[in-house]
């Protein structure tokens, strides 16, 4: 196991590499002139020569390459051509904001998901069960952000129940602000006790989480489903009736095992998709995470920003891939290539 | 043994299934029985309905297949009218019990021998505590002839051989004292070596255990070794039943004859082995004249309008065909 785990990290890095020189070389390509977005539209023409030099775009784009590297290497991801501040302090504040998101969605997704998927197999062909087909199609066939507004028309203007957009509301802000322990600022707000912060958070957190869970929800539930029918149809199933297990156990411990290591796996990979999500979900509800990050840096060709976001998609991506290899090897059945065993 | 003198009863039987394409017709027994501490067999081709009949019994048909009418009649009552928790509770495993036909499958994959041999003891028997529960299932495992029962316990279903599946899944299905074992086909995916084993252990355990089994099997020579009794089963219909040497040596029924015909036997090296012409008939759509009528080589009129009923021919012996209940004319004729 472990050195499968070891070769799935090598495997991983490789991508890294892979997708840093890809969107390196397509940042490059791009029409664009980082060194007037540098200076500024009324700078001098000495000024922009001098912004050249300073950025390294005279040197030629191998050379660029290489530097880029060895910083990225230190941890450096350069400094962002719009706010003239390091990429990396700006992710490290943008990154938390997101994650808190994304893991809330799916777990919420995967806790509701589940319950549903198996209850529509138990009672298959009524109505609980079509209408959850019905419920779990339509949220999957329906574009995120058509729901992100929908909830907001629904919830924040007709019924103004909750805040429209933003993370905090600007008084919370300004009278309680959350102390940074973690960067998470929710969990800041938790550990700190700082329960007016919290709740405030909390608020604003429910639309963007109900839109950026309907899709791994509506994949949970309908994986969960499909793949318990059939577990429920083999013949260890009918053997343990046979024997007398209860039903509630057969479902809930003997088929549940058989099926919660591929709808986890589904689920890992939907992830990477709800992660991608944010990318428009955060600039809807102006939610100060990457997307909204990336949101603003493409918009601006703003490619040291560019580069970081995607590699940090990339470094999500592989991870979650990773976790998914991982749970598959899990299973009895499966013999890892290259383990011990 | 017991007050009761029967221990399986089954009467007027009839299971059909819903399809897309019709009602089936998949089972129309009039009467079965299995004394107390018998071994009767149920023998016939794929497709006769002999699996579900065993499923039929134990209540664990699937959604889409339904009794129409008739009784299962155990310890005086009717099992057919139980509701799904008391067959789970008060039947299945303690019981009546089953093996299943294909040991690969019928083993969960992701559960080591333990977990899934405990909780089938535990279930039946909830006073247990840990130790006592593990106690007793390194005693049925080593009662299955398992060699190494502790080393067994611990392993996942893929790490066991057929054979070695087969005798845990006996250990489960014995595990809770049942009075009934109704095996399916149990050496029908293993190989012939090793089928003589579990035969064997199925025989001396149901001796040990005082079981009454039903033996279902579409093996004539098997079945006719291990059983007393035989009913012959064709398109969901007994049409022939009686003693094993009834069957094996006066076999009336033309089917039966032709079943005993193509068995490969030494005496019969170097000759084709007959084959019966025709096709079974179809469940859908189940002729109500004689349903053997079609492939019947000496088919009368009279077989072609009516249907005829499980008549005796002597004490244990009875066949359904009118032909064959005049005995000796017809006989030679076939």
């Amino acid at each position: 196991m472990g050195k499968f785990i070891v070769k799935r990290i090598a495997g991983g890095i490789l991508i890294l590499l892979v997708a840093f020189t890809v969107i390196f070389f397509l940042s490059r390509v791009i029409p664009s002139d980082p060194a007037q977005k540098w200076v500024g539209a009324h700078a001098t023409h000495e000024q922009k020569e001098a912004a050249i030099i300073e950025l390294g775009l005279d040197k030629p784009i191998l050379e660029q390459y290489v530097n880029y590297f060895k910083n990225l290497l230190r941890g450096n991801l350069g400094i962002s051509i719009v706010s003239h501040r390091p990429v990396s302090v700006e992710l490290k504040e943008a990154i938390p904001n997101t994650l808190e998101l994304v893991f809330i969605s799916v777990i919420l997704a995967f806790l509701v998901g589940m319950p549903i998927g198996v209850y529509s197999a138990n009672k298959e062909n009524t109505i609980f069960d079509h209408t959850g087909r019905v419920f779990s199609v339509g949220i999957l066939s329906m574009p995120t952000f058509v729901v992100a507004l929908f909830l907001q028309m629904l919830f924040s203007t007709r019924l103004g129940l909750l805040p429209l957009t933003g993370q905090m509301d600007t008084m919370t802000k300004l009278m309680s602000p959350v102390e940074s322990v973690t960067g998470f600022t929710m969990l800041d707000s938790l550990i700190t006790g700082n329960w007016v912060a919290f709740k405030d958070i909390l608020m604003h957190s429910i639309l963007p989480v109900l839109t950026l869970m309907s899709y791994p929800l509506g994949l949970t539930a309908r994986m969960t489903r499909s793949i318990l029918l059939e577990v429920l149809n083999e013949d260890y199933i009918r053997a343990e009736r046979a024997y007398g297990i209860k039903e509630r156990k057969i479902i809930w411990i003997y088929s549940i095992k058989n099926v919660i290591g591929t709808v986890i796996t589904v689920l890992a990979l939907s992830t990477g998709y709800t992660l991608v999500n944010t990318f428009v979900i955060e600039s809807i509800f102006s939610w100060p995470g990457v997307g909204n990050y990336i949101g603003r840096s493409v918009v601006n060709l703003d490619y040291p920003a560019i580069i970081g976001v995607t590699l940090f998609a990339a470094i999500a991506y592989v991870i979650l891939n990773m976790i998914a290899d991982i749970i598959i090897a899990l299973d009895p059945r499966v013999r890892v290539v290259g383990g011990e065993d | 043994m017991g007050v009761y003198d029967r221990a399986l009863e089954i009467i007027d039987l009839e299971v059909k299934a819903k399809t897309v394409s019709g009602t089936a017709e998949l089972l129309n027994i009039k009467e079965l029985i299995l004394d107390w501490g018998e071994i009767v067999g149920i023998v016939g081709e794929s497709g006769s309905g002999k699996s579900i009949l065993a499923l039929t019994i134990m209540g664990l048909l699937p959604k889409n297949v339904f009794v129409t009418k008739g009784k299962i009649l155990y310890k005086g009552e009717d099992l057919l009218k139980k509701d799904e928790k008391f067959m789970r509770e008060k039947i299945r495993g303690n019981e009546i019990t089953m093996i299943f036909q294909d040991p690969m499958a019928s083993l969960n994959p992701v559960f080591t021998v333990k977990n899934q041999l405990s909780s089938v003891i535990k279930v039946k028997n909830p006073k247990l505590n840990k130790n006592e529960i593990y106690k007793k299932a390194i005693e049925m495992l080593d009662l299955v002839k398992l060699s190494d029962p502790e080393m067994t316990m611990n392993k996942y279903p893929h790490e066991l051989s057929g054979g070695m599946r087969q005798r845990v899944l006996i250990a489960m299905a014995l595990s809770a004292q049942a009075k009934i074992l109704i095996s399916d086909e149990a050496t029908r995916a293993l190989d012939v070596t090793i089928q003589l084993g579990i035969i064997k252990l199925i025989q001396e355990l149901g001796e040990k255990f005082n079981l009454s089994t039903l033996f279902i099997s579409s093996n004539m020579a098997l079945i006719a070794s291990v059983c007393k009794k035989i009913s012959v089963l064709y398109s969901g219909e007994v049409i022939e039943k009686g003693n094993t040497n009834d069957i094996l040596k006066e076999a009336r029924h033309v089917y039966t004859k032709s079943f005993l015909a193509s068995l490969p036997t030494a005496g019969k090296k170097g000759t084709v082995l007959p084959i019966l012409e025709g096709n079974y008939p179809s469940i859908l759509d189940k002729p109500k004249n004689c349903i053997f009528s079609d492939r019947c080589p000496i088919v009368t009129d009279e077989c072609r309008d009516k249907k005829p009923t499980l008549s005796a021919i002597s004490d244990s012996h009875s066949v359904s065909c009118f032909k064959n209940l005049d005995s000796d004319k017809t006989d030679k004729g076939a």
